[in-house]
């Protein structure tokens, strides 16, 4: 009985497993990761600014200093979102 | 044997995946990819499989215990027929083979989740991830299989089982292990991340983002199952504490320090991409930690309340542990050129530099705890000296490590990164020390004890200043006129508020802790109807009350309180036996109050030297004088006030962090030259 | 798989490195340190001795020590608030003094450890006792009054 029922469940969990070895595809084109990893790196850009902004208005950090610290964020915030939408770009068309 | 052939094939399937995972990544040109997908889709199912097999065999222990099946061994020592439903529930992890099952089976949900789940910023770390956490459930899955098997039949089929250790029945042993199994087995996810990640070298962002996230729930979890456990500990074992530094207790604040320091050092290299090697080494010394903490408590090297008894499997996972840790920081080692950055710190007084020295506070705290928690095996080993570490030497530790930690914890949010100035921190944190100056200087005087005054200045300076932050915070947000700017406030930087809750939760539990200055007890014989004071309390013992219920004798002492002449309380604590269990169990009286709690253990009965015959428990109402040990706990009660702002302050920044950051509407790519205004200042 | 960090700042000279550095070191230094003077401290550290261990070497009367054995016949003696007893580990035996009650489960013939301090006349003034029940060991504890 009890050999039955494990024979069972092992039985339908490996072909639960096995599954997806019947239907080979072809490696995705997209980078996932790259996608991830450029989507990661914008919402702590966002929040970098954000945070700077907040200390600006709370006055841990004069004007001077926050618009030297907020243009090089800014301007990866804005290539990483060119990177971005490129990316959406390329996946639409493919 | 359904049981284990369970356990089984669990382990199958994870040996499985553990080696189809990476034989589906292939490097090319020095980067990794999925260059057979349908192999890791395999793989990722495999993990899933892991997860229902362990799920069923859990599901067979307690159909076991609730059907009261005794031909399993098990199940005859952890119950009885007279156990009640929720004990039934909870004996699955009561004793070693079941919590070993438990422990299996959260960490198969883990990796379930970690592997199952489609999400686009994990996919990068499967390929190496999986096998990272599924040798971890083979290793363990085998040794609960062949060595520690739940399953094991009984050689004699009982009546009745033993039951259910009374130490044991209480609502918080129903939750404490398995929260804490849940931290611990939970940071086996960020693990697997950290080696993917040093594999494959996708150490920026990405990583950091995927670990922070996995960090965050057994961080969580490891937090609440050590509150659980002090508050267990103070209300059932009667020895009139919360935290004993008990090396189990170590074992789940060791890995809880690292965790922290990582979720703080994250925030370094999300801004600045600085202290990556320190990240990678907090998440390597969490896993390991954590790992190390199971290994203490299974191979009974060391004596404590929660040892279970001595067992072979401690050098499976002593095995284990070396292995985790070698491989972890070989990876380390041979990823170090990549890992170093070109960052440098621009100024001892930044943002960046806080969270470094934070970083080798926790470290340094780690260490130190650690080493007074072992140093009785090393010792022994090495001179056959057999010594005990005692809790004066760790809270001789952690008072002062833990009031630089508060002071940091207040700096830290108010100086800026780069470059700050000391004038510019005195000045923002002038309000709170005066705040601070202010409540304690009179406390300290008029208790006339430096060590409480000092330790509270601390905890009132981070309080204040927490409070003032979130102030600020508010106050600008409504001055722009948002709508509900406390809202706001939490909605758009959870991080940094739920932070701010979560200090002022640990400033709070510090001074509950400090009022452990000022504890006193004292242990009273009395007749009924005696009087006797203590503490500025009058006591009068009223009698003692016998009875008899199914599973123990139950002898009930009342115990009136009063103050001035005005009664304030009538506490009944209790002393029994369990026939099963051949030892007295105490069920302690409490009142509390935020001042102070009082602590009632009824202690026994004391020999009769009228006549010369001993006073026995079984005695005690003929010979009607009892015992009563009886402990003066102050501000014990904000113990547990400040964990619970810390644990809400936690959800907080987890739930309301759901949301991602407000996206900005799509700009026209801009020309660098053309100011945009920035949209996510809103 | 790897997007550009900010753009680095100029490398520090040599000698800022050396101050992080002497920085770092300090603190750590500082953790040891703490650490050292922890473990020197009075009761952070208590020694397991066997009674034949005591007979052998007395112990410095300023060290904690833990002593288990097995309570001789007829030794048990409960005077007052006070309880007098004799320890054996089978060949010698070590007398204990504790101030304070104790309840059932330490009678004679079971096993309990005593821990405290061993005086010049080999006489352990105990401040906490556990009487071993069985498979467990049930704490007594009462904080030491004076040395």
């Amino acid at each position: 009985m009890d050999v039955v029922a494990l024979t069972v469940v092992l039985i339908g969990l490996a072909a639960f497993v096995a599954a997806p070895l019947y239907r080979p595809r072809l490696p995705s084109a997209g980078d996932p990761g790259r996608t991830a990893s450029l989507v990661a790196r914008r919402d702590a850009l966002l929040r970098a600014l954000r945070d700077l902004e907040a200390d600006r208005r709370s006055g841990l950090v004069d004007p001077e200093v926050y618009e030297a610290q907020r243009t090089p964020l800014e301007s990866e915030a804005a290539s990483v979102l060119r990177a971005l939408e490129m990316g959406e770009a390329t996946d639409v068309r493919s | 044997m359904l049981g284990r052939g369970l356990i089984l094939v669990a382990c199958g399937f994870a040996a499985y995946a553990s080696v189809a995972a990476p034989a589906s990544m292939r490097r090319l040109d020095g980067r990794w990819t999925v260059a057979r997908p349908e192999l890791l889709d395999s793989a990722r199912r495999a993990v899933v499989a892991v997860a229902a097999s362990f799920t069923l065999a859990s599901l067979l222990l307690w159909w076991a215990l609730f059907t009261r099946d005794f031909s399993i061994a098990y199940v005859a020592e952890v119950s009885s027929r007279a156990t009640q439903p929720w004990y039934t529930f909870s004996a699955f992890w009561s004793s070693m083979d079941g919590s070993l099952l438990l422990w299996c089976w959260m960490l198969a949900l883990y990796a379930a989740i970690f592997a199952g789940a489609r999400r686009p910023a994990t996919e990068p770390f499967l390929g190496w991830g999986i096998p990272v956490v599924g040798v971890t459930i083979l290793t363990f899955g085998l040794v609960t299989a062949l060595a520690s098997n739940p399953f094991t039949p009984s050689e004699v089929v009982p009546a009745d089982g033993r039951g259910l250790n009374p130490l044991l029945q209480s609502p918080g042993m129903v939750i404490h292990p398995p929260l804490l199994y849940l931290g611990f087995t939970g940071l086996s996810v960020p693990l697997a991340i950290a080696v993917a990640a040093l594999v494959t070298r996708c150490t920026g962002a990405e990583w950091l983002r995927v670990a922070r996230t996995w960090v965050l729930t057994p961080w969580l979890f490891l937090g609440a199952g050590m509150v659980l456990g002090g508050a267990w500990a103070y209300t059932e074992l009667g020895w009139g504490g919360y935290w004993a530094w008990d090396p189990v207790e170590n074992a789940a604040l060791l890995p809880w320090l690292a965790a922290t320091a990582f979720l703080h050092s994250s925030v370094v290299q999300e801004r600045r991409g600085m202290l990556r090697v320190w990240n990678i080494f907090l998440v390597l010394a969490a896993a390991d930690l954590a790992v190390f903490g199971t290994f203490l408590t299974r191979s009974g090297l060391l004596s404590s309340v929660h040892t279970f008894a001595e067992s072979p499997i401690g050098r499976w996972f002593f095995l284990f542990l070396a292995a985790q840790t070698l491989v972890g920081f070989g990876l380390l080692v041979w990823r170090l050129p990549h890992l170093r950055t070109e960052h440098h710190l621009d100024s001892p007084v930044s943002r960046e530099s806080a969270f470094l020295v934070n970083n080798l506070l926790f470290v340094g705290a780690t260490v130190v705890i650690l080493w007074g928690t072992i140093l009785p095996l090393i010792t022994e080993a090495l001179t056959g000296e057999r010594l005990a570490v005692g809790p004066p030497f760790f809270n001789r530790i952690m008072a002062p490590l833990g009031c630089l930690l508060l002071i940091l914890a207040a700096i830290g949010p108010v100086v800026p990164w780069r470059r700050g100035s000391l004038r510019a921190i005195a000045n923002r944190l002038k309000g709170p020390a005066a705040v601070a100056s202010g409540v304690t200087l009179p406390l300290g005087v008029a208790l006339r004890s430096v060590a409480f005054a000092a330790v509270v200045w601390v905890a009132v300076l981070l309080a204040a200043a927490s409070l003032a932050e979130i102030a600020r915070g508010v106050r600008t947000r409504r001055a722009t006129g948002a709508p509900s700017p406390v809202r706001s406030a939490f909605r758009t930087s959870p991080r940094r508020y739920g932070g701010y809750l979560v200090h002022l939760g640990i400033a709070v539990m510090t001074v509950g802790f400090a009022g452990n200055v000022f504890h006193s007890q004292t242990e009273v014989a009395a007749f009924p109807g005696d009087r006797f004071t203590f503490a500025g309390f009058e006591f009068q013992h009223r009698e003692l009350q016998r009875s008899v219920v199914p599973d123990k004798d139950v002898n009930l002492a009342v115990l009136d309180v009063s103050r001035g002449g005005r009664r304030l309380a009538t506490l009944r604590p209790q002393l029994n036996m369990h026939p099963n269990f051949d030892q007295p169990q105490s069920e302690i009286a409490i009142r509390t109050t935020p001042l102070s709690d009082l602590y009632v253990i009824l202690a026994g009965t004391r020999a009769d030297d009228d006549g010369g015959t001993p006073c026995t428990l079984s005695r005690a109402t003929e010979c009607g004088r009892v015992v009563y040990r009886i402990h003066l706990n102050p501000l014990v009660f904000w113990v547990w006030a400040g964990a619970a702002m810390s644990v809400i302050g936690s959800v907080v920044a987890l739930v309301a962090g759901r949301r991602r950051p407000p996206a900005p509407q799509r700009p026209r790519i801009p020309a660098p030259a053309q100011e945009a205004t920035p949209a996510w200042t809103s | 798989m790897q997007v550009a960090d900010p753009p680095a700042l100029q490398a520090p000279p040599s000698g800022r490195r050396l101050k992080w550095a002497l920085g770092i070191g300090l603190i750590l230094a500082g953790i040891g340190g703490l650490g050292a003077w922890a473990i020197a401290s009075p009761d952070a550290l208590s020694y397991y001795r066997t009674p034949s261990e005591i007979a052998a070497a007395a112990p410095d009367p300023q060290t904690r020590v833990k002593v288990g054995g097995r309570i001789v016949d007829g030794s048990l003696v409960r005077d007052g608030s006070n309880v007098r007893f004799l320890v054996t580990d089978g060949a010698h035996e070590v007398e204990v003094h504790y101030s304070g009650e104790v309840p059932d489960t330490l009678q004679e013939a079971t096993d309990a450890i005593a821990e405290g301090r061993i005086g010049r006349d080999g006489v352990l003034v105990a401040d906490r006792v556990l009487a071993k029940c069985s498979s467990k060991y049930v704490a007594e504890d009462h904080p030491a009054t004076t040395g």
